[in-house]
């Protein structure tokens, strides 16, 4: 009997079901002023690579105001870099914006994953949490220890939205002058970031292997398809496979 | 000067990337998602998160982006120290400064 109770407890943690409290469905300042302090580092990395955006948008010859309509309008860092380029190089439209729509489809698996935890928000509110739905805020939002708000994944966000904002406007003006050691370090701030946020979301096994079977399949699809499909590939079955596992050792009466 | 084709470029570029957050979550957020579903969702945070950072570490650019599994790698040594940070301490600005500072000490004083 007690086994039974405690497999059920079990069950329920296992799946991504949450219960939220009207605290976490409403948007709160504190919760957004949480998001901000703990999302320094994050931002930081965001604006090395804002600053880079910068000045590559400079060389290409555009303004701040390209840059503020851009950074605003699509808020998405790799699908910029790639855009770039081929706005300069007159490339039809067309295929920029399918460009853009393939590298930003990873973005789609990251929203089905956040349909546990805003399944009782209002489609506007919806709406507004999504716009600034970047990897850096999914990985801020999703690595939170505690309970998940959605004013923590507004100021998440909005977190984002600052820092690229500010530093691809600021990159337009200062030029080439970012010194490349001190840049490693800050390119490797992201990484580090989401080591931190993936370690807080390792809490059983199942995820643990899910995670490293990722990793694996990752290296080998980027070798075999081109772009970014490998993120998705990799996620997709790596998550198929952790759910497999997870349901076959239920099966065996663990 | 913002000329129109530039605005048109980028509202079709935000327009697409926009439907890749917001269309997923509203057209599926009011279905009931079934068990084995909502198992699937659980893991896909840890495994999309590891996917986009695994090739910076494996297959670093500055090694011409090919494999590499030794100690010679000194992004993979400081991803290795800073997820034995990770596990230990939970402060996530900590976790940063170790994988900084192992990358500029392994980057700058160790000679690969």
């Amino acid at each position: 009997m007690l086994m039974e109770d405690d497999n059920k407890t079990r069950d329920r943690s296992k799946t991504a079901e949450t219960r939220k409290t009207d605290s976490s469905n409403g948007i709160f300042l504190k919760d957004i002023i949480l998001a901000l302090k703990e999302g320094v580092a994050l931002g930081v990395s965001v604006g090395i690579y804002g600053l880079v955006l910068g000045v590559l948008g400079r060389q290409l010859g555009l303004t701040w105001l390209h840059m503020l309509l851009m950074s605003t309008i699509v808020l998405a860092g790799s699908a910029q870099f790639v855009a770039l380029p081929m706005i300069a190089a007159n490339i039809n439209p067309i295929v920029i914006i399918l460009t853009t729509f393939i590298v930003n489809l990873r973005h789609a698996l990251m929203s089905i994953s956040l349909i546990p935890y805003l399944k009782d928000t209002s489609n506007k509110t919806v709406a507004l949490l999504t716009y600034a739905l970047t990897d850096e805020s999914y990985a801020q939002y999703m690595g939170k220890t505690g309970e998940k708000t959605n004013g923590y994944l507004l100021g998440a966000g909005l977190n984002v939205w600052l820092y690229w904002n500010v530093t691809t406007i600021l990159g337009i003006f200062i030029g080439g002058m970012i010194d490349d050691p001190i840049k490693y370090g800050f390119d490797f701030a992201f990484i580090a970031a989401f080591i931190g946020l993936i370690a807080n979301q390792l809490q059983d096994r199942f995820l643990v292997i899910a995670a490293i079977i990722s990793v694996i399949l990752s290296l080998i699809f980027s070798y075999l398809v081109p772009g970014k499909w490998y993120i998705i590939i990799a996620s997709v079955l790596a998550s198929i496979i952790g759910t497999i596992i997870e349901i076959r050792s239920e099966n065996n009466g663990r | 000067m913002v000329d129109s084709k530039y605005l048109l470029i980028i509202i079709g570029m935000g327009i697409v990337t926009y439907s890749t957050r917001f269309l997923p979550v509203y057209i599926f957020k009011d279905h009931r998602l079934n068990r084995t579903i909502l198992k699937w969702m659980r893991f896909v945070p840890v495994t999309i998160l590891s996917a986009i950072i695994a090739p910076d570490i494996f297959m670093p650019e500055a090694g011409g982006g090919t494999l590499d599994i030794s100690l010679r790698n000194p992004y993979l040594i400081a991803a290795s120290l800073t997820m034995l940070a990770a596990l230990k301490i939970k402060n996530l600005i900590g976790v940063i400064l170790v994988g900084m500072i192992s990358i500029l000490i392994l980057k700058n004083f160790v000679i690969f």
